[in-house]
């Protein structure tokens, strides 16, 4: 019996858990200084100065390590984190290196205003039809003891892009400030709806109006820790 | 994709014991697919020139197909096709348009293609390892002074198609001028092929004045006589260039050359085809 629980004991430690113990595993959310303090002029080929006063976003299944979180609720990402992002959950795992990193960014709700030469336009706009990412370009290696740190980032400029195809896209607002159609300095998602979308390039996908360019444009910000991509795919 | 993909692919395939066979075939300019047809405004369009720039081919093999239902097989966060489920109707899918496929055959370089005046001619021999084919990708390119005549018009641009347009008793002369980003991809062209090592084909590198699945013709919604109004003289002219280089472009011709440009960036309208030499 006693030469039993020696071996069991032996063969258990042969585990990589045994053998490299265990740390944390910590996922959070960034916005970056886009989302957080707003797209300044100079990054923006036409002038528009953007800020966001709202940058909602809902992160569902989110996995990392073999391990799902709880979904986190509605994170606004326009709340200052010097940098650090905003925590959505953390799990106890194995100590090693994962890559299996997946979530669902499910719903988009951005407020906010752009601004130049003295004329301002807000908008308030929601982006609800999921988008899985996974196969993400990223490691995460979670130490014996000690956290492990996975972010979720949001580029809120890629909202803007007049390209859905170029490497090298330009941020621009005209456009956008345009479809004010009924010049109310609201620019709606009907009115997106209802105006073309000129010089931007979509592509090889079928869209000729303001909004549904956004709504494809708004499924490419998720990323992770920082410039990572992921393979991408809409939901329903 | 990743340009010098095909180079990475031989190279990993040359560690394996056997080298993966591979033919070279000429990829010519297929002048075929332009055809004197109507728009849907009645317009029927007749070419008397059409010429592009583009270069570094790339052939692929699998990838994603242009189909809404199989489109959450994945694309990459930073490209544009993105998101094809969300936009693209299924009913009127392509078949054979498929992205993101594995690059398997190749023909670097920059060509200037005329497809009226020349039809046939070699732009060069494609490398392409044995399989089977089912797109192509190409980058749209502006044309230099160096691989043109001097006052050649297509100079620093990416295409020129012009014709006449002729509706009853009215025939207006049309210029479109395109000029595309640069470094532009067009990918998914179809390509549907098997290549095989006893293949003793050429390639056919074709432009489509309409679509060949939907039936959309290029110049659909362009009413030439609104424009031919629209410019400032009835004179059964009509000239579309990047608004960029003429701010003062009346609006109306802005929105045709925006939707003349996004129609012709599309992989709607180009097919590459294997064709007996």
């Amino acid at each position: 019996m006693h030469r039993f629980a020696i071996l069991c004991s032996s063969l258990i430690c042969l585990l990589p858990a045994c053998a490299m113990g265990e740390g944390e595993v910590e996922v959070r959310a960034w916005g970056e200084a886009y989302i957080e303090e707003g797209i300044p002029a100079a990054a923006v080929s036409d002038g528009w100065a953007i800020e966001f006063s709202r940058f909602e976003v809902e992160l569902t299944d989110i996995a990392i390590a073999g391990v799902e979180l709880d979904d986190p609720g509605p994170i606004d990402l326009t709340v200052a984190s010097e940098g650090e992002g905003q925590a959505l959950g953390r799990a106890s795992v194995p100590a090693d290196s994962y890559d299996d990193a997946a979530f669902t960014l499910a719903r988009v709700s951005v407020e906010g205003s752009a601004s130049k030469g003295g004329e301002q336009l807000g908008f308030a706009w929601t982006f609800a039809t999921p988008v899985d990412f996974f196969e993400c370009e990223t490691t995460t290696s979670v130490p014996r003891d000690a956290t492990g740190v996975f972010q979720i980032t949001i580029h809120a400029d890629h909202l803007f892009y007049d390209s859905l195809v170029s490497e090298t896209p330009n941020i621009r607002f005209d456009p956008i400030a345009a479809a004010d159609l009924d010049g109310d300095g609201m620019i709606t998602q009907a009115e997106l709806a209802a105006t073309d979308i000129g010089a931007y390039d979509p592509g090889n996908l079928p869209i000729d109006d303001l909004w549904s360019y956004l709504v494809a444009l708004a499924a490419t910000m998720g990323h992770v820790d920082g410039e990572g991509h992921c393979r991408s795919s809409a939901e329903g | 994709m990743q340009r010098g993909a095909l180079a990475l692919f031989v190279l990993t395939l040359g560690c394996l014991p056997s080298e993966a066979p591979r033919v070279e075939l000429a990829l010519v300019v297929d002048g075929s697919g332009l055809a004197t047809s109507a728009t849907d405004l009645g317009w029927t369009i007749e070419f008397e020139q059409v010429r592009m720039a583009i270069g570094e081919l790339e052939f692929t093999t699998a990838g994603e197909v242009h189909q809404a239902k199989q489109a959450s097989g994945g694309a990459w966060s930073n490209a544009g096709a993105v998101l094809l489920g969300l936009v693209l109707p299924s009913a009127h899918a392509h078949p054979g348009h498929y992205q993101g496929g594995e690059v398997i055959g190749e023909l670097p370089g920059a060509f200037v293609l005329d497809f009226i005046a020349g039809e046939g001619a070699e732009l060069g021999k494609a490398t392409l390892i044995v399989g089977e084919y089912t797109a192509a990708n190409f980058l749209f390119r502006r044309a230099s002074a160096d691989e043109l005549e001097p006052g050649d018009p297509l100079t620093g641009h990416t295409a020129i198609l012009a014709g006449t347009a002729t509706q009853g008793e009215q025939a207006i002369a049309f210029t479109l001028v395109i000029d595309s980003p640069a470094d532009r991809q067009l990918v998914g062209a179809p390509f549907e092929a098997t290549i095989e090592e006893q293949s003793e084909v050429e390639l056919g590198f074709q432009w489509l004045s309409a679509d060949p699945y939907e039936g959309d013709h290029f110049f659909d919604g362009i009413d030439f006589a609104a424009l031919d109004a629209a410019d400032g003289a009835v004179d059964q002219v009509v000239i579309l260039i990047d608004p960029e280089r003429d701010p003062a472009m009346p609006a109306a011709l802005v929105d045709a050359y925006d939707n003349l440009r996004r129609d012709f960036q599309t992989h709607d309208l180009f097919d590459i085809v294997t064709r007996e030499p």
